[in-house]
């Protein structure tokens, strides 16, 4: 458990019910710790799973009843209320639990939403947040910003440049989005944070239009899109697994 | 109450008055309800999955 006397506002941070100077506050706090950081992101995700499940599972009509009754100014619960209570939250813990255990990890519609952020980033006159070459600059700028840290190939000798990095959010998920030049193509590379993704090869995705990649280790889920040929893009694909081979 | 503030996505102040409680007790109780669940999805989960939890 963390002791972080910030902790208890991550609450009401994340259900929107601290006062603007408040909230300025705590967002200023998560830039420097990873601890408030990951309680942020799991309470989304928790708060995420409970409206998922809750949408998916009717409660009983006396459940709603009994609230109704509840809610006038005259309450009359009792047993009952409570019992159907119980019941409807015990549906909704084994809901909830199916809803997490089947959270789809390398689906197609999260590469769908990765092409479309790559496609937004070539098309935007501001493609990336920190512009720069070097991976000892563009590294260090997610420190923060990021629940987890990554390495970067060296590019010396090799067709790839490096233009820069921007934080992009899918699925409620922070992660890293690389920007790499070859030749005439860009290379978009993201990398997010999930715990239990194992270790998979790397697998070319052939369902979209674009040149995708996906693979995973150590906690942490890649992914290449581009509109470049399979052989330059399977070139960075190693050079990346290389850098973050433990 | 956390169907109240998950679900339907009421206010803190709107759920104390629909429930007729003090928005501390709202706050309270959310809190309560969220470590429940988390602890339940742990448990249920076992050493399947982390969720994250320190």
């Amino acid at each position: 458990v963390t002791n972080c006397e910030w902790r208890e506002k991550i609450g009401p941070y994340v259900d929107g019910e601290l006062e603007p100077s408040a909230e300025q506050a705590v967002a200023g706090h998560l830039q420097g710790c990873s601890d408030c950081t990951s309680a942020v992101l799991e309470q989304q995700a928790l708060k995420k799973a409970v409206r998922v499940a809750g949408k998916r599972f009717t409660a009983p009509p006396e459940l709603y009843a009994s609230v109704q009754r509840q809610m006038q100014p005259k309450k009359s619960t009792g047993l009952w209320l409570k019992a159907s209570a119980l019941a409807t939250s015990a549906a909704l813990l084994v809901v909830i639990a199916f809803t997490w255990i089947s959270r789809p990890s390398a689906s197609n519609a999260t590469v769908a939403q990765l092409i479309d952020q790559h496609v937004t980033t070539l098309a935007s006159s501001n493609p990336v947040d920190i512009v720069n070459s070097s991976h000892h600059v563009v590294k260090p700028w997610f420190q923060g910003k990021l629940p987890f840290t990554f390495n970067m190939p060296e590019l010396a000798g090799t067709n790839f440049q490096l233009i820069g990095g921007k934080e992009v959010f899918v699925n409620q998920r922070p992660g890293a989005q690389l920007l790499y030049l070859t030749g005439q193509h860009k290379v978009s590379i993201f990398i997010f944070q999930v715990p239990d993704a194992g270790t998979r090869a790397p697998r070319w995705n052939h369902d979209f239009s674009f040149t995708v990649n996906s693979w995973s280790a150590d906690g942490r889920e890649y992914y290449l899109v581009t509109d470049g040929n399979q052989t330059e893009a399977g070139k960075l694909v190693t050079m990346f697994q290389d850098a973050n081979r433990s | 109450v956390i169907l109240l503030a998950d679900l339907e996505e009421m206010k803190y102040q709107e759920i104390a008055e629909a429930l007729d409680i003090p928005i501390g007790t709202v706050m309270s109780r959310l809190a309560r309800a969220r470590k429940q669940v988390r602890e339940h999805i742990v448990s249920t989960l076992g050493g399947r999955r982390t969720v994250g939890v320190k």
